[in-house]
């Protein structure tokens, strides 16, 4: 009677094992696989898959990040054709905390077979070798803007391929602003009387114009005249007297009160405050286009492309690519659906469903996006931009950026004295690393 | 045959104990080891990369002046947070307790902060603090401020937002453990003392306090390994820089950015957090042996 009981006990033990591998074993394998992942049998796998001609059957997961109901209706059309004219089946992958996530299964090997890439995060991610090299020829890269395409490369090779981008430009609330009035460089607008004249026929608590304390935004004249904010491929440069110098017109705005943070004003980005008309004036990205359409339909806004600085024009592109994982055992369908999201078609349909710009000349046309006067200021942004990318330590460099930024603007320190510590600082941590 | 009997037994309770076993050994043992190992490397575990560098990334922490900012600042959030929430705590649940009418609804009211995720919590506190926002505009209408003070971004304040906004929240959880404690004390206690002509204010003071010593040993503890911990209100009150000016840089937050994003060093990182633990514990032990019950019953 015993024995028997010990083999039920014994029987039953092992089977609630089992089930707790079947619905645990993806997480257990995370802290196993972390160092000896094999990657000589997965190239082994994928050369197989290559010498089929027919993908059908396959299935192929996508990581990206979740955006707006346009966004998503607009990504499960591209895969929905996709799908149809390829028979390979793509499952999708959203992340809230892309980065953070994507790093943690990318170490735990993982990942997805393809998924998205910032430009920002691109050296970082090709520096750790976890991108696949791709084909300049076989993407068309050539029809693809300058800026977004080189955002990729590295040493001549190309890790991921634009899907669309963004610029920013300047938005005026149409009730106290003229596109006329609108002075045509940012000098004039920060410090001549502009800003001084539109307050006064603003109410209380509202704000003529907001900005940001970030590189991600201030850096295009920041850098004008052909400065760096890094020096030796990793150091911050930021205490470099001309970089000051392109920062000062900015920073004597914030410190006379004609502009402020969105965050002063208590909300949390450009877009927040404009919609609620607290403030007249932001430089702000595309995507801000549909949120002010769905949130706040009745603000009659224009958009101008940012005026511009010493004499030049400038702007901010951030963009977003496809990737494909190193170690993806897919890489011929991987390439396939590449191939199929960032071209013509692909890219067309993503385009004009989620709302943003399409990253090739000829999807440009085609989609005639340039009858949108509001996107006109963006796509002529693209031309002349300065990607948000910069090497591996930029992270380091905006942080202490931001951190220092607030005291400018609040008298403790000149902008001098604030960018130098700032620099001091990330260049303390990023040698320490 | 009692040594097979013996042998059952204890075959029973490995059996009975493995699945847990199991368990924590993968997701808490086994990290907390290998995070001691990665802790003595130079590490990258994209590539698999580990150097053995011995001290190096503890002796960084004592060298680095962004680790010491982090730490001071996570031990003055931790002194002012954690006495404050406790005796606050204390206080309500001691009212609360009392014949009041609508105890209930109190009570529920009270515990509501609790319920709120930090995230919104965090978001609706930048609002209320922010330099056109409601406390602003009070004090102003009040009086109080000549100018509205920029809580946000002046390093002097940002924390201390922080820190009021992690007592609102806190307290109501520790008031219940309080409130539970309290329907633990014995009435005759209270009698004894009433009869002896004893105001409320010490038989608060002088039986309530003692009375719960052991749960203000509780309370003290899960304050401390709470306020070390302070991640998440840092995180996104300052968009995860911990600025302005390293004012809200906790120890957690530095520990998050060494771990993730471009600077993928997960070794130093290891190290800090391990340090953090030490830290932890000593605090912890020392606040336990100062609180020590000398024996109530």
């Amino acid at each position: 009677m015993k024995k028997v009981s010990v083999f039920v006990i014994i029987f039953m033990f092992i089977f609630a094992l089992a089930g707790c591998s079947n619905s645990n074993g993806d997480e257990a394998d995370n802290g196993v696989k972390t160092s000896d992942k094999p990657s000589d049998s997965n190239t082994a796998d994928a050369t197989e898959v290559q010498t089929e001609n027919s993908l059908e059957g396959l299935t192929l997961t996508v990581g990206r990040w979740g955006g707006n109901d346009a966004e998503t209706a607009a990504f499960q059309q591209m895969v929905d054709e996709f799908t149809a004219s390829t028979g390979v089946e793509v499952q999708e992958k959203v992340y809230s905390d892309y980065n953070t996530e994507l790093q943690a299964e990318l170490i735990g090997g993982t990942a997805p077979d393809v998924f998205y890439v910032d430009a920002y995060m691109a050296p970082f991610y090709i520096q750790q070798g976890v991108l696949l090299p791709l084909d300049e020829d076989e993407f068309e890269l050539d029809q693809f803007y300058e800026p977004l395409k080189n955002a990729f490369n590295k040493d001549g090779n190309y890790y991921a391929i634009s899907k669309d981008y963004s610029t920013l430009a300047l938005y005026y609330n149409k009730k106290w602003v003229n596109e006329d009035d609108v002075p045509a460089t940012l000098e004039e607008i920060w410090n001549g009387e502009f800003l001084t004249n539109l307050q006064s026929q603003l109410s209380d608590g509202a704000a003529a114009m907001t900005y940001n304390q970030d590189l991600a935004r201030n850096m295009f004249y920041a850098e004008s005249g052909g400065i760096s904010v890094i020096r030796d491929d990793i150091y911050s440069n930021l205490s470099d007297a001309q970089l000051v110098n392109n920062l000062t017109p900015l920073y004597d705005a914030a410190i006379a009160k004609k502009i402020v943070t969105p965050q002063d004003l208590g909300f949390g980005w450009n877009g927040d405050a404009f919609g609620n008309e607290k403030t007249a004036l932001m430089i702000e990205g595309n995507w801000v286009l549909g949120f002010l359409e769905q949130n706040f339909p009745d603000v009659e806004f224009g958009v101008v492309e940012t005026p511009t600085f010493s004499g030049e024009k400038g702007t901010m592109v951030f963009t977003v690519g496809y990737g494909i994982n190193a170690n993806t055992k897919e890489e011929a369908a991987a390439k396939v659906f590449i191939k199929f999201a960032t071209g013509t078609k692909g890219m067309a349909t993503w385009t004009t469903g989620a709302g943003v710009l399409p990253s090739r000349m000829d999807v440009t046309e085609a989609t005639n996006v340039e009858s949108d006067p509001l996107k006109v200021p963006h796509i002529a942004g693209a031309a002349y931009a300065t990607p948000w990318q910069k090497g591996t330590t930029m992270d380091t460099i905006n942080n202490e950026y931001r951190n220092y930024a607030p005291s400018v603007v609040s008298g403790e320190r000149t902008l001098d004295e604030a960018l130098k510590k700032a620099e001091d600082e990330a260049n303390s941590i990023i040698e320490a690393n | 045959m009692p040594g097979k009997r013996r042998f059952y037994e204890v075959l029973y309770g490995w059996l009975f104990v493995s699945p847990a076993v199991v368990v924590l050994g993968i997701f808490v043992m086994a990290s907390i080891v290998f995070a001691v190992y990665v802790s003595f490397h130079k590490v990258n575990l994209f590539t698999g990369y580990y150097e053995f560098i011995g001290f190096d990334n503890y002796i960084r922490i004592f060298t680095d002046t962004k680790t010491k900012t982090a730490f001071m600042n996570t031990i003055t959030f931790v002194a002012v947070v954690v006495p404050i929430q406790t005796i606050l705590a204390l206080i309500m649940a001691a009212v609360l307790d009392a014949k009041i009418k609508g105890k209930l609804a109190f009570r529920a009211i009270y515990f509501l902060p609790t319920l709120t995720s930090s995230a919104a919590l965090t978001m609706i506190f930048m609002f209320l603090f922010s330099f056109t926002g409601p406390v602003n505009q009070l004090a102003l209408n009040m009086n109080l401020l000549q100018e509205p003070i920029n809580f946000l971004n002046d390093p002097s304040f940002a924390l201390k937002v922080i820190m009021a906004m992690n007592i609102w929240s806190t307290v109501p959880f520790f008031m219940t453990i309080y409130l539970a404690a309290l329907q633990d004390v014995p009435d005759t206690v209270y009698e004894a003392a009433e009869v002896d002509g004893a105001n409320q204010v010490q038989k608060f003071l002088y039986i309530t306090v003692p009375q719960l010593k052991p749960v203000t040993t509780f309370v003290l503890l899960m304050g401390i390994i709470g306020t070390f911990q302070l991640f998440d209100q840092a995180y996104i009150f300052s968009n995860g820089t911990g600025g302005p000016e390293n004012s809200t840089l906790t120890v957690a937050l530095l520990v998050f950015r060494n771990a993730f994003g471009q600077n993928n060093t997960m070794g130093f990182a290891a190290a800090m957090a391990i340090i953090l633990s030490i830290v932890i514990f000593i605090v912890s032990y020392i606040a336990q042996k100062l609180n020590k019950s000398e024996s109530l019953y």
